[in-house]
């Protein structure tokens, strides 16, 4: 080896490094101790970024005893040639590096310093510098990747192949594993290391490294792991060996984990025999598939069977020294067991189905000792054995179940044992929900984690019995086996409910769950009991029956808390079962049930409808009084209102169509119109009202009621139809509009009322109907609003508790029924704010320093304006635009969103947190004023009356502005919010920029710049697309003979007198500083060529003079060449020209994308 | 594991390292444990900042060293060189933001090259939001790597104590520790009431699709 280049050339004396090398020590153990920490990072860092590391590095590497060092150097080796690669890769005959290394030197170079430094430090505490060492060499090697002849890779390639077979010892070939290792990761994109390249680059090494080297590498890893098997199983203690076995399966399981491209190309045409399944979790699963080119080395070789052996061999020498069930080389086996399970696609031959079947049962005939028999299994757990290859084999069948169907699952077992795998399934679950019951603590235990893998399993296998209806049922047995699952399960959960019930803990292990994953649960159970519908619904029905007798029975005297919980829960199973979540549509009646029971064309016999019917009829007894003081508790309550609200989407009046069996026949009428229908909608809607009105205080239960039940009526047309001919519902609006009782509720839940009630307008017949349906709804509080506002005395009663309470409330009400503006209502909730705009303005001004009021002001109008804006005629579009310029000058003027500085800490991030709000919702007044210019349903333009709405915008922009502080723009979504606004008005309004002040328009200019350095990438993407619109604008213009931004681009002389530049020339420097000598996602270079190019155009001097500036500053003369070539290119390639055309634009894209790879690397070394 | 900056500790304590994409709310989750606020402003880390967190035991006081790392490439500093001599780590992604997920992976792979064999855990932050992006179902990178995962909210300190805790039993090898005073916390920002919550997320995905009456924006996130 000739030694590593170093900076110009000259060889560094040995004191210096020896220095250099003292300093990073010192360095390294500072940032170990935290101390000095900024120093000692400037130190390390400085390493990294100098010219040319290397021989410093490599000295360090060779000498220094300190583990971190080293690391730090590798990692200094790592930095600089990935930076520096492309002038090294360059024609070496420039002289560049007279020391006459090549790249590929460099990573023969560092893979053999690597292996040297793996043989010194094979068995040290410090692995992570070796480890360091493989990735970078890894790195290096993806980085010449495309650049390099196959010849050369080969012959690198035949030195790792050396040392992984084993031809150098035990401990090379570790490190040979390991670095192959390394490889892998750098190579497959989820893992990969960022090097500043274009991801085309990343997937052009993806792709070869895949089709070329993969398989070669997992023989490679295969062979290496054969070579020592007898040595391990010979012998009787842990052997070296076991290190090279353990990294060869890991890289083997590594590759297996690969995102095998082959497959992506072929997944629409795969017609392999079980069929593909169109679900959407499956995407979610890890699925193996390379494709027919891996068969012999997969499936046809023996591999599984050598490597079932090679377990089971483990599994004997668990009591030996050095081994046991959780020893990394047990645990990386038992991995790549499980993956092989997901193997699938046309790596077998859609001629020869046995072959899957065959590679299955073999590895289902190896996993079954992990979880068979389960009571066994299960009790040897309970007396401490370690239970991770009893979850293994669990996500063993999960993922057979992923890569078959139920039928094949289930037949799998039947050709060795008695009984299939579903029996097997169903028993393993049984044993677990048992220990479940049994174990009921609160951390999750091993039966916890194998019952969410035991109910995937389930839901994968189910779901497409579920979706499919009859089409896929379970084999007999598997459908018994199911159902007794299920019957078990609902004991498990009604054994906790009813345990839970005198448990006041909040966080009790009933609940203990993950948010969603209780629903989750939920859910699969549903599937289960689905999959054997005929049992499992009269089941229900009787375990609901019961309960209601022992309710009824021990009335007043027993106390039934127990059983409450237990109804809870059976609600909440039920409706799982019997209805499928909407997600957005209306959802149908579950396939299952719709083809099942299709002979039952009674309605009294048909089993969904008699536990549906059971349950209303238990839900009814609710509005008795004396039975809901009895029975009724408010948590039950909510258990109903959801069980309602789920149920009614799927079985209450549903649409007409789809009615082609007789059992989906029966289910329509019973509940449809011309039935049962209406009954139980008024049922349903006393219930609700009930729920509102008798439960005081229970914001849970109200907050289903409104959000949940009631809101999901509305959204459907043909229950509003009747609902707004229910007497319930009258005394629902009539409660909302005229009692004071529902003033009470939380005033969220007002709000959500008050939109649900107005949307139901959309059922009654005529358009004038509607209009004073609203009307009916709203004026009272209307008329309250405006008489309160004229009141003599309002100013010194305003401040009274309860005034600011119903104030607040009848905001939040107007807010609500603005928010539900329909074409059908717009027209009174037009006449509603309309008639409100003065009190709101009153308002303002009396609660100016009431900020809550002043944020529920704000939000009503904005919600106001944005159902209204595109609706209104021109004169109403004048009264809204000049309104909402009265209220922002009402706001401005009371420097409402002004923070005193005198305020103590606390109060001054509250009264920030205040400020914020205010200024969203300002924000987002503005852009809801927007939308008149761009979606306009109305019959004149707004411009006959002269009203611009750009103009009110500006005029807002004036106002807020100042308001938005650079520190306000560190709340995410303000900051969102705003340069998303900016970014509109610059793109759609540009000619009105050059209208602003001086001072707003620096304000805004000066956030501009704050969000082009901003983390989120949006936000710098919003930035950069409105410096496109201005420069763009700027440049048509003044192309066109006009002024454009005129004095703004000029520049001016501050009161110094000194000359400030313009506008365009400063964002020139910033953004070429940006893109050259910072740090940014590599997917912003396309929206800043866009805002780069209009720059250049109209700074065209500037940049010359810059060009020039940045080529005198190397003074390295090979770089100025190729920086003025690289400048020279970027305006000139690909016959760029000076239009603003979308040609030129991606000419433009394409030269910046080329002009920062070249030049960018060395610009940055220090 | 001490650190000269800090006064030396009598009891057990470990380097406790936190990676993860920026803006996931690693500061934050650190200082929600330390000062009990919860910070609503984002502002990057810059390299690394370390803080000493102690938790009482049944089995005595321990204390937990967090190396609250850069998220952001731009300000990573030593990136990797901040994890040596790490024993116990914290991944965390937003699970309001795929990318945050997607780059696990790599987060993960990163650790386990500079700390063989240390206890980890995945935490997906952030589960109070209403739009979540990565469903719980979605997360399985733990399954392939032998992890643990807890769903977890700096704001409403959901499983705030959990990730502490599992690696506080990994770290002593024994299960049965548990935290006996909790460190005070602050009230939480917004109520994760899990009997309600069972309700709601049953109806979340039509949550999405009908705009209910949502007062998301009137708190920070």
């Amino acid at each position: 080896m000739q030694g590593v280049p170093e900076r110009g050339g000259a060889p560094l004396d040995l004191a210096q490094l020896q220095s250099t090398m003292q300093a990073i020590e010192l360095a390294c153990t500072s940032i170990q101790m935290h101390m000095n920490p900024a120093e000692a990072e400037a130190t390390l860092l400085s390493l990294s970024q100098s010219h040319q590391p290397y021989q410093t590095c490599k000295y360090i590497l060779e000498n220094s005893q300190v583990a971190n060092a080293r690391f730090q150097a590798a990692a200094a080796i790592r930095d600089a040639a990935i930076r520096e690669w492309s002038f090294l890769t360059s024609d070496d005959k420039r002289n560049l590096i007279s020391v006459g290394l090549n790249s590929t030197c460099i990573y023969v170079y560092i893979f053999a310093m690597y292996l040297g430094c793996s043989y010194e430090h094979a068995n040290s505490p410090e692995g992570y510098v070796q480890v360091k060492v493989s990735s970078v060499a890894a790195q290096l090697l993806k980085r010449g990747w495309v650049d390099f002849a196959a010849a050369e890779k080969e012959s690198f390639f035949y030195q790792v192949n050396q040392a992984v077979s084993g031809t150098h010892g035990v401990d090379v070939q570790f490190a040979g594993i390991n670095f192959l290792e390394s490889l892998v990761s750098e190579f497959s994109p989820s893992t990969a290391s960022a090097m500043g390249l274009p991801r085309e680059f990343h997937e052009q090494c993806r792709k070869s490294f895949e089709r070329d080297h993969l398989k070669t590498f997992y023989c490679w890893a295969r062979d290496a792991a054969l070579s020592v098997t007898n040595r391990i199983i010979e012998s009787d203690s842990a052997v070296p060996e076991v290190k090279v076995c353990t990294g060869a399966l890991r890289l083997m399981l590594q590759i297996l984990n690969w995102d095998f491209s082959y497959n992506s190309s072929r997944a629409a045409t795969n017609v392999f025999s079980v069929g593909v399944k169109q679900d959407p979790r499956r995407s979610e699963c890890n699925l193996v598939q390379p494709g027919p080119a891996w068969r012999e080395v997969l499936v046809t070789s023996d591999h599984i069977g050598w490597l079932l052996s090679l377990y089971a061999a483990l599994r004997h020498k668990f009591l030996c020294e050095g081994y046991w069930l959780d020893c990394p080389i047990a645990v990386t086996a038992r991995k790549l067991i499980v993956q092989f399970c997901s193997l699938t696609g046309t790596i077998f031959p859609s001629d020869n189905v046995q072959m899957h079947d065959h590679h299955l049962l073999l590895l289902l005939s190896g996993i079954i000792q992990w979880i068979y028999p389960p009571d066994v299994v299960s009790k040897a757990i309970e007396n401490g054995k370690s239970e991770s290859e009893m979850l293994d084999g669990c996500r063993a069948l999960l993922s057979i179940a992923t890569v078959t169907n139920p039928s094949v699952f289930d037949q799998l077992l039947k050709s060795t044992r008695p009984f299939g795998t579903l029996t097997l399934l169903s028993t393993l679950m049984s044993e677990v929900v048992k220990n479940l019951m049994t174990n009921n603590s609160e951390e999750e235990t091993w039966s916890w984690e194998a019952r969410d893998i035991l109910l995937d399993t389930w839901t994968t296998l189910l779901v497409l019995v579920n979706n499919n209806g009859g089409n896929a049922l379970l084999p007999p047995e598997g459908r018994s086996a199911g159902a007794s699952l299920f019957a078990l399960i609902v004991q498990s959960e009604l054994t906790a409910a009813a345990a839970s019930a005198f448990n006041d803990d909040v966080d009790s292990n009933y609940l203990q769950a993950s948010i969603s994953a209780m629903d989750e649960r939920l859910a699969s159970y549903a599937l289960i009991a689905r999959a054997s519908i005929d049992v499992t619904i009269p089941f229900l029905t009787s375990l609901f029956s019961e309960r209601f007798a022992r309710l009824n029975q021990g009335r007043g005297i027993v106390d039934h808390t127990e059983t409450l919980e237990e109804l809870y829960s059976l609600l909440l199973i039920t409706g799982h079962v019997i209805a499928d979540e909407g997600e957005g549509e209306t959802p149908l009646v579950p396939n299952v049930i719709q083809t099942h029971f299709s002979d039952i064309v009674e309605a009294e016999k048909h089993p969904v409808i008699i536990l549906s019917s059971s349950i209303i009829r238990f839900a009814e007894q609710s509005l008795n009084p004396e039975m809901r003081a009895s029975v009724f508790s408010p948590r039950l309550m909510e258990a109903i209102i959801w069980f309602l609200g789920r149920w009614s989407c799927t079985y209450l009046m549903p649409p007409e169509e789809n009615t082609d069996t007789n059992s989906r026949k029966v289910l329509v009428t019973v509940f449809g119109l011309n039935n049962q229908g209406k009954l139980v909608l008024d049922i349903i809607i006393r219930i609700s009202l009930t729920a509102l009105v008798s439960y005081p205080g229970e914001k849970d239960l109200q907050a289903l009621t409104c959000y949940q039940l009631l809101h999901s009526l509305v959204q459907q047309k043909h229950i509003c139809v009747h609902l707004v001919q229910l007497d319930s519902w009258h005394d629902l609006a009539n409660a909302f509009a005229n009692d004071k009782t529902l003033l009470l509720l939380n005033t969220t839940h007002q709000r959500s009322l008050a939109q649900t009630l107005v949307r139901s307008a959309s059922g009654l017949k005529t358009l004038e109907l509607s209009n004073q349906y609203v009307r009916y709804l709203m004026g009272h509080m209307t008329t309250y609003l405006v008489e309160l506002s004229r009141k003599n005395d309002f100013k010194s009663v305003a401040e009274q508790p309860d005034i600011i309470l119903s104030v607040s409330c009848l905001l939040e009400r107007l807010r609500g029924a603005a928010s539900a503006s329909e074409p059908r209502t717009q027209k009174a909730i037009y006449e509603l704010g309309f008639s409100v705009m003065n009190p709101v303005l009153v308002l303002l001004d009396v609660y100016k320093h009431e900020s809550a009021v002043v944020y529920l002001l704000l939000k009503f109008v904005v919600d106001w304006v944005d159902g209204q804006i595109s609706y209104l005629e021109a004169q109403e579009t004048t009264a809204v635009v000049n309104f909402c310029m009265s209220l922002l000058q009402l706001y401005s003027s009371h420097n409402i969103g002004k923070i005193s500085l005198s305020l103590s800490s606390s109060l001054l991030s509250e009264a920030k947190t205040e400020k914020y709000k205010d200024l969203r919702a300002l924000l987002q007044l503005l852009s809801n004023l927007c939308l008149k210019d761009l979606v306009d349903f109305s019959s004149d333009s707004v411009e006959t009356l002269g009203t611009n709405i750009s103009q009110v915008v500006y005029f807002g922009l004036h106002i807020v502005t100042p308001l938005i502080s650079l520190d306000l723009l560190k709340y995410p979504k303000l900051c969102y919010d705003y340069f998303s606004l900016l970014s509109h008005l610059l793109e759609v309004y540009p000619e009105t920029v050059a209208q602003l002040n001086g001072e707003a328009f620096s304000h805004v200019l000066g956030t501009l710049d704050f969000g082009l350095h901003h983390q989120d990438t949006e936000v710098v993407d919003m930035c950069l697309r409105s410096l496109r619109a201005l420069a763009s604008h700027h440049y048509l213009e003044t192309t066109g003979g006009k002024i454009g931004l005129g004095s703004h681009a000029a520049g001016l002389k501050d009161q110094g007198g000194n000359i400030q530049e313009g506008i365009l020339s400063r964002f020139l420097r910033s953004l070429l500083q940006l893109l050259l000598f910072e740090d940014y996602s590599p997917d912003l270079v396309s929206s800043a060529a866009d805002a780069l190019l209009p720059l250049l155009l109209c700074e065209q001097a500037l940049y010359q003079r810059l060009g020039h500036e940045l080529i005198e500053r190397q003074p390295n003369p090979t770089f100025k060449s190729r920086l003025a070539n690289a400048l020279h290119s970027l305006t000139s390639a690909n016959q760029l020209s000076s239009t603003l055309d979308r040609k030129n634009f991606q000419i433009f894209r394409k030269n910046l994308n080329a002009f920062l790879i070249e030049v960018r690397g060395f610009l940055q070394t220090k | 594991m001490a650190l000269p900056s800090q006064q030396p500790v009598d009891y057990p304590s470990f380097k406790l390292v936190i990676v993860g994409d920026g803006g996931t709310g690693k500061t934050t989750f650190v200082k929600r444990h330390l000062t009990g606020e919860f910070e609503k402003k984002y502002e990057p880390t810059i390299g690394v900042e370390v803080h000493p967190l102690d938790f009482f035991t049944n089995r005595g006081k321990i204390r937990f060293y967090c190396w609250d790392t850069a998220g952001q490439e731009k300000f990573g500093g030593l990136r990797d060189g901040y994890y040596i001599h790490g024993q116990c780590a914290i991944i965390m992604f937003d699970v309001t933001a795929r990318l945050t997920y997607k780059n696990v992976p790599t987060w993960h792979r990163d650790l386990c090259r500079v700390c063989e064999n240390i206890p980890i855990v995945l935490c997906g932050n952030k589960v109070d939001v209403k739009n979540r992006q990565v469903k719980a179902k979605q997360v399985t990178f733990h399954r392939k790597k032998n992890l643990q995962y807890y769903e977890i909210s700096a704001k409403s300190n959901y499983n705030f104590e959990k990730p502490f805790l599992y690696l506080a039993r990994k770290l002593a090898g024994n299960a049965d520790i548990h935290f006996v005073e909790s460190p005070a916390l602050a009230p939480p920002e917004v109520q994760i009431d899990l009997a309600a919550q069972q309700l709601h997320e049953a109806e979340l995905a039509q949550a999405a699709a009908q705009p209910l009456p949502d007062d998301d924006d009137d708190t920070f996130e």
